[in-house]
């Protein structure tokens, strides 16, 4: 039985190779080529999914997660860097399909420019499903006045015996932690771009892989 | 009531050339509604020809809008099989044998008191409160203040209710706004002059005659700068309503520097549609808070929304929602900025147990003139029971800069420890649940006034009974 199995409807050919290997942990970098990826994790398994989005896809883009099995556990670990007019709309749908199932989800934007962002995230735990529980936080930076920032965080909770919650937040960079930081002698550009850089700080710390690490930190200093 | 309808019929029927106007024994108009029923009841109030025509034009909208297409389930809703207008002196012919047992039962437990269950009832034709409500009326007049209901308002101050209404919920804003529009009657109507500040709450459940417990009230608030009040509309009591639907509109205008601050705590019979829209606009350094209380009614979909328009204006919804068997509570808040270093507000807390359903929803916008703009929306839900269900669906909108907006929802259920420690000294599982029930809606009842939080929290404890954990 693979670990994790995904389609995807629109152009299955396309499935990451990734998803060949199996194990219990599995680990998938998703560059968004495809509109819409389901996913089905199974009993004891764990899916951590990297949404690292650079630049931004053609049109909207779904992924949706069902915990199939009990135990299952996913990780989303998401990033997007606006620039210029770029435009991204994201749907994550996580399902709690079985009883105690995690999920975590973490997506952060940096919008500069007129770049925009609509994210909309659901943890959905259905009946049956007790003992699941699942947090979703979704933070804006906002770093310009065209920048758009929409947040549609939901919860859809049918099981009592659950811990499910999100959070979001958007706003621009703290001029009290600017202030701080050019007192020490950097240059506000400077500033902004630590300031920055700490925003991002806990989705990159949870990405090992190198090669995407550099790409990130390429795109990161584009932008600022 | 089916002989007064076979009646009304009858006279319509005899009438070649559309509605007739009835006789003083018709107190109401036929089950469904058309043309010449939303004509009548506008002539029968013999109301200006403005609001006749505002009225026909808002029922060419109802029946164009379409029901949304999200939140509760409101298809078994029967337009046609619904009475438009009754004449609120008309005597219901309701005895109090025909009042159900369960809510009997409620009346006692809240200890409320002969005559008041009897109105709350819908049997008695009034609460013989007239005494106070006179010299409250008296002392308010003195400072300048109108509190009157809507029919009276639109008789004795045409220019100030022309001017205000349906400038902030025009109905053409969704399908049962253009309903209350069409077919209001009764709601309240308060103005308080420039720097005037009304002491005591003003409280609809004062106003002594049946009208303030229509089902499309209308109701309009204006405060001019700088004066305060509170208003306060419903009572905790449940209320025995013989119709299935209740669609309110409530518009309130904050002006420069003004607060108000509007409570309502909405414990509808478990049969009523309570679909009600309600609108504040907030001029510069305006605070408008709404304390939105919701128990009862089969379905309720209300967002209370502040429309911030004004710098530095305030809005504040705090919102709770109880939801029983069968009961599906769609409720939450919504903040409009418009203007530069506005701030908001919204606090949902919601219980839901024995299959019944709470649903957050909410949004907060923040315009391109909204900059320095602050929000922060807090949403705790507890699911008693496997059976039920909670839902949380906000919506953030953000296109300013320099704006600070945070979100935070929680799901969860009474937690195992509290509920250990309680009953550990001493407490059964029900009274140790109704207590951490209690706690988790205490800073929203905290702000209600005394009498409002005792009869809450005895309500909530009753709502509790014989529920395990």
């Amino acid at each position: 039985m693979s670990a994790v199995s995904s389609t995807t409807p629109a152009r299955p050919s396309a499935i990451h190779p990734s998803l060949e290997k199996e194990g219990m942990n599995v680990v998938l970098i998703d560059t968004m080529l495809e509109p819409t990826v389901h996913h089905t994790v199974n009993q004891g398994q764990k899916l951590t999914l990297v949404v690292p989005v650079l630049e931004a896809p053609d049109g909207p883009r779904k992924r949706v997660i069902t915990l199939a099995g009990e135990g299952a556990e996913v990780q989303v670990i998401g990033l997007f860097l606006g620039t210029g007019a770029a435009q991204l709309a994201i749907q994550i749908d996580t399902i709690h399909a079985a009883p105690n199932t995690k999920g975590n989800t973490v997506f952060k934007a940096v919008l500069a420019g007129s770049s925009s962002l609509q994210f909309d995230g659901m943890i959905k735990i259905e009946p049956g499903a007790q003992g699941s529980n699942d947090f979703l936080q979704q933070d804006s930076l906002l770093l310009s006045a065209d920048a758009k920032a929409n947040a549609v965080p939901g919860l859809e909770i049918e099981a009592n015996d659950v811990k499910a919650s999100h959070g979001a937040t958007a706003k621009p960079v703290d001029p009290e932690q600017k202030f701080y930081l050019m007192s020490r002698g950097l240059s506000e550009a400077q500033a902004e771009a630590m300031v920055v850089t700490g925003f991002l700080d806990p989705v990159l710390k949870s990405i090992d892989d190198v090669e995407l690490k550099r790409k990130i930190s390429h795109v990161l200093n584009q932008l600022l | 009531m089916s002989t007064q309808a076979q009646l009304a019929t009858q006279s319509l029927d005899t009438y070649q050339w559309g509605f007739a106007m009835p006789n003083v024994s018709v107190g109401q108009t036929p089950r469904g509604l058309n043309e010449d029923i939303v004509s009548a009841i506008s002539q029968w109030k013999k109301e200006p020809g403005w609001m006749t025509e505002k009225r026909l034009a808002a029922y060419a909208m109802f029946r164009q809008k379409h029901l949304p297409p999200w939140g509760a389930d409101l298809s078994r809703i029967n337009f046609d099989d619904i009475y438009y207008y009754m004449k609120p002196v008309n005597e219901q012919g309701r005895t109090w044998d025909d009042v159900p047992e369960s809510m009997k039962r409620t009346f006692d437990r809240l200890g409320i008191p002969e005559a008041e269950k009897k109105f709350l009832a819908g049997v008695g034709a009034q609460y013989d409160s007239e005494v106070i409500y006179h010299s409250l009326i008296e002392s308010l007049s003195k400072q300048g203040v109108i509190f009157t209901d809507m029919d009276t308002a639109l008789r004795d101050y045409p220019e100030i209710v022309k001017q205000y209404f349906g400038t902030l919920i025009p109905a053409s804003d969704n399908k049962f706004a253009a309903l209350n529009t069409a077919t209001w009657s009764g709601g309240s109507f308060v103005y308080v002059p420039k720097g005037v500040r009304v002491e005591m709450p003003l409280q609809a459940y004062f106003r002594i005659n049946a009208k303030n417990m229509g089902q499309f009230e209308r109701t309009l608030i204006i405060a001019e700068e700088g004066s305060y009040v509170h208003y306060v509309e419903g009572c905790t009591a449940p209320v025995y309503a013989s119709d299935s639907l209740h669609a309110a509109v409530v518009e309130i205008f904050v002006k420069k520097g003004a607060r108000v601050r509007y409570t309502t705590i909405q414990n509808w019979s478990k049969d009523v549609y309570n679909l009600v829209t309600k609108r504040a606009r907030v001029d510069e350094e305006g605070t408008m808070e709404w304390i939105d209380g919701n128990l009862g009614s089969r379905v309720t979909m209300k967002y209370p929304s502040v429309y911030l328009v004004g710098r530095k204006a305030h809005g504040e919804v705090l919102s709770i929602a109880f939801a029983g068997k069968g009961q599906h509570q769609d409720a939450g808040g919504k903040a409009i900025h418009n203007a530069p270093e506005t701030s908001s507000i919204i606090t949902s807390k919601s219980i839901c147990k024995d299959g019944g359903r709470t649903s957050y929803r909410g949004l907060v916008h923040m315009a391109p003139s909204a900059k320095g703009s602050k929000s922060n929306v807090k949403c705790d839900a507890l699911i008693l029971d496997s059976a039920s269900r909670s839902d949380t669906y906000p919506t953030m909108k953000i296109r300013a800069k320099e704006v600070t907006l945070g979100h935070e929802a929680t799901v969860s259920k009474v937690g195992e420890e509290q509920l250990f420690y309680l009953m550990s000294r001493g407490l059964d599982e029900p009274t140790a649940t109704g207590l951490i029930v209690s706690g988790f809606i205490e800073p929203i009842v905290r702000e209600l006034p005394l009498e409002y939080a005792v009869e809450l929290n005895k309500l909530i404890q009753l709502e509790m009974e014989g529920s395990v954990g």
